[in-house]
């Protein structure tokens, strides 16, 4: 070796760059998402869903890589946000200086995400987040933020759930409830960006369109709440149509358990969702128990049903493949990190090249066939404004299945996607 | 708001209060006795509710007996912990037993998390046989977990009180936090009370915790919050002070609850710690002065 050249790659090192790509055997995509603390579960559910996809990749021979004339090997780093701010900061630092790795993804809460994002911006490292909140590539006003050109977001943002919210209750259960006069509407909702901005959305979408639909209650609630019961009974005296209660998984099912079983919600007279379409997990099928029936959830990704056409005839099979190596179905955020790691995938090959800027190029003109989640147009591509992807969404409603003893989902909305019709209990 | 409604959110607040008043009467016992803050007190109590959990949904055993059992079992981890870890700190600096309990918290919740998080998930509850079965109570419907909750957290505090009020033990108990080296002198073993008083502690947290448990759903990292709370209540009922723990605890649920119904729930936890602040700069000795 020269002396220029242990020079260069000295300087290099200093600095905290990328080995250039000769130098590299492997692809290193960093998942940054929570391995340990009170969302471990779906963390884990994204990692396996990523190795699933980094599996595959590797298996038909890696990512062709022009700069290096080879086909290289994806390897999976974890970077463990710990289910909060300060975790996600040192994860996200360790990935970028002592992992060096290509790409950052993932997450499942905003908060840990956007908490990481001064470090992306710092390092300019190409980051496809999937948690909800549009603040990963807007700015507070909700405009284009051009500081973080490098962030393309994968998910549907709390703006999209909220405005399909509200275009399913107008569509679908005024008739039901409120045949004459404007749907009475209460949210309760997680004190948090993801909780604020789907009542943001349901809120905008309302007032834009002019929707027949009355907000009698925004309700806010801590993150990690377990006890609803007194929130609940002030939502039940203002006699609404429907409940809206927004949380994460397991939020969402003590908050309709205890509307229904504690605080007396008859779901006869008021219906209770669309719930997060973060919730649909197969521990939300189980865990929500016979009182679930009739109520409605918002999605991207079902765990049991498939919607009408083309678009999700890669579900059948990811499902068998995800099982068949975990024995357990995965939820939305693991299907999310599968697609992404595809995604990244793809946009290192048409770079042609491991350095980041030239990955950030490239996924902003990337246009690839959808992987699992049914995207607009069939497409995955992230728009020049907000670079974010643009997914299909529906409703299912749950019904009790007693053969499996579960709750068990039926789309019904959009018509063109559902299943059956809306059934008031 | 009418009557109906006021009865529930009173009730809501009771519940509450009532694990507050568990959580915080174990906190006085071992601070009043052995003049230590264990700060990993909500740790004993979900390590208390994952027990009941198991015992009820792995060994087939009803809720309410499996509860009994789990406060043994959590009652010998506290005597446990006092014995080789508080006691031989008790010569040290203060400091040392502060962090050792954080340390505690941390190995308590990480050991959980590794053990239930991989099979469980996230949340866990615990279902009893009477879950959906509610009594008429007039003005509202109860369901007959909570009555159960009020009623055997009522039982045992006040055996706890019959005991230190009643028995040899609780004189014991009782003199050993008055006047430590007093009751040396008088021949009673305080090493050995303070082991007794800290199984009790623990124990009380087991019962919170599977009470807890049998109302909400809870995960390994769900006793922290609980846990400063009922530092709170025995800094609003008075250091030390049983009773200011039970008032103090049922005070403290109430207003929380009252808090969620008016103001939203977003000041549930505030509003509740602006009342202490309230407290601690008109009455800086809590709501109850004594020794236990």
């Amino acid at each position: 070796m020269t002396r220029r050249s242990l020079g260069a790659i000295l300087a290099a090192a200093a600095l905290g760059a990328a080995p250039p790509a000769a130098a590299q055997t492997a692809i290193k995509l960093g998942l940054l998402t929570s391995m340990t603390g009170p969302a471990a579960s779906t963390g884990e559910d994204q990692r396996r869903a990523a190795a699933l996809a980094v599996d595959e990749i590797n298996a038909a021979g890696g990512v062709q890589v022009k700069e290096a004339n080879a086909k290289l090997k994806l390897q999976l780093v974890i970077g463990d946000d710990q289910t909060s701010r300060e975790g996600a900061v040192s994860a996200v630092t360790r990935l970028l200086v002592e992992d060096k790795v290509q790409v950052v993804f993932g997450g499942l809460g905003s908060a840990f995400g956007m908490a990481a994002l001064p470090q992306i911006r710092e390092h300019a490292v190409p980051y496809i987040p999937t948690p909800s909140t549009p603040l990963f590539t807007r700015t507070p006003e909700m405009g284009p933020d051009p500081t973080k050109s490098m962030v393309f977001h994968y998910q549907a943002t709390g703006l999209t759930q909220g405005a399909a919210i509200a275009d399913f209750l107008v569509k679908e259960i005024p008739p039901p409830m409120a045949a004459r006069r404007a749907l009475r509407v209460a949210w309760m909702y997680q004190d948090s960006p993801f909780g604020a901005e789907l009542h943001r959305g349901f809120a905008e979408r309302v007032k834009d369109a002019t929707l027949a639909i009355e907000i009698v209650a925004a309700e806010r609630f801590r993150v990690g709440e377990t006890d609803y019961r007194s929130l609940l009974t002030k939502i039940k005296g203002l006699n609404p149509d429907v409940l809206v209660p927004q949380g994460f998984r397991g939020e969402t099912v003590a908050a309709v358990q205890q509307a229904v079983v504690d605080v007396g919600f008859d779901l006869k007279k008021t219906h209770i969702g669309p719930v997060c379409a973060c919730a649909d997990d197969p521990l939300y099928y189980k865990d929500l128990g016979k009182i679930g029936q009739g109520t409605t959830i918002l999605s991207l990704y079902s765990t049991y049903a498939i919607p009408k056409g083309g678009g999700f005839a890669k579900w059948a099979a990811f499902r068998k493949a995800y099982q068949d190596k975990y024995g357990t179905l995965p939820g939305l955020l693991g299907v999310s990190a599968y697609d992404v790691v595809h995604v990244a995938a793809r946009a290192i090959e048409r770079a042609g090249s491991l350095d980041r800027k030239k990955i950030i190029e490239a996924l902003g003109t990337l246009e690839i066939d959808q992987m699992v989640l049914a995207m607009q147009g069939g497409k995955i591509r992230f728009d020049p404004k907000y670079r974010e992807a643009a997914f299909v969404l529906f409703v299912q409603q749950m019904a009790w299945d007693d053969k499996v003893k579960e709750l068990r989902p039926t789309i019904i909305w959009p018509a063109e996607l559902a299943e059956a019709k809306y059934r008031q209990p | 708001m009418d009557l109906a409604t006021l009865v529930r959110v009173l009730t809501w607040g009771l519940v509450t209060g009532s694990v507050y008043m568990l959580l915080a009467t174990g906190i006085t016992l071992i601070f009043g006795v052995m003049k230590v803050v264990n700060f990993a007190h909500g740790e004993l109590m979900m390590i208390g509710a994952f027990i009941t959990f198991i015992l009820a949904h792995s060994a087939g055993l009803n809720p309410y007996l499996a509860i009994f059992v789990s406060m043994i079992a959590v009652g010998l981890v506290g005597v446990v912990i006092e014995r080789f870890g508080f006691r031989l700190l008790r010569d040290g600096e203060k400091i040392n037993e502060v962090f050792f309990s954080i340390a505690l918290i941390l190995i308590l919740q990480n050991a959980l998390a590794r053990v239930f998080v991989p099979r469980f998930r996230e949340h866990v509850q615990i279902k009893t046989p009477y879950a959906t079965e509610v009594v008429d109570l007039g003005l509202i419907q109860l369901r007959y977990d909570f009555v159960v909750l009020l009623v055997l957290a009522w039982a045992i505090i006040t055996g706890l009180s019959v005991v230190l009020h009643r028995t040899r033990l609780g004189r014991d108990v009782r003199a050993t936090s008055q006047n430590r080296v007093g009751a040396m002198l008088m021949g009673i073993r305080a090493e050995r009370v303070d082991m007794l008083t800290f199984g009790i502690g623990a124990a009380l947290a087991a019962l919170a915790g599977s009470l807890y448990g049998i109302v909400n759903p809870f995960s390994p990292y769900t006793g922290t919050l609980p846990s400063i709370k009922a530092f709170a209540v025995i800094i609003l009922g008075g250091l030390g002070s049983v009773r200011g723990a039970v008032v103090g605890g049922l005070l403290y649920g109430v207003i929380e609850s009252a808090a969620t119904f008016f103001l939203g729930g977003s000041w549930r936890d505030a509003t509740a710690f602006v009342l202490l602040i309230l407290v601690l700069l008109t009455r800086p000795q809590g709501l109850f002065r004594e020794g236990t």
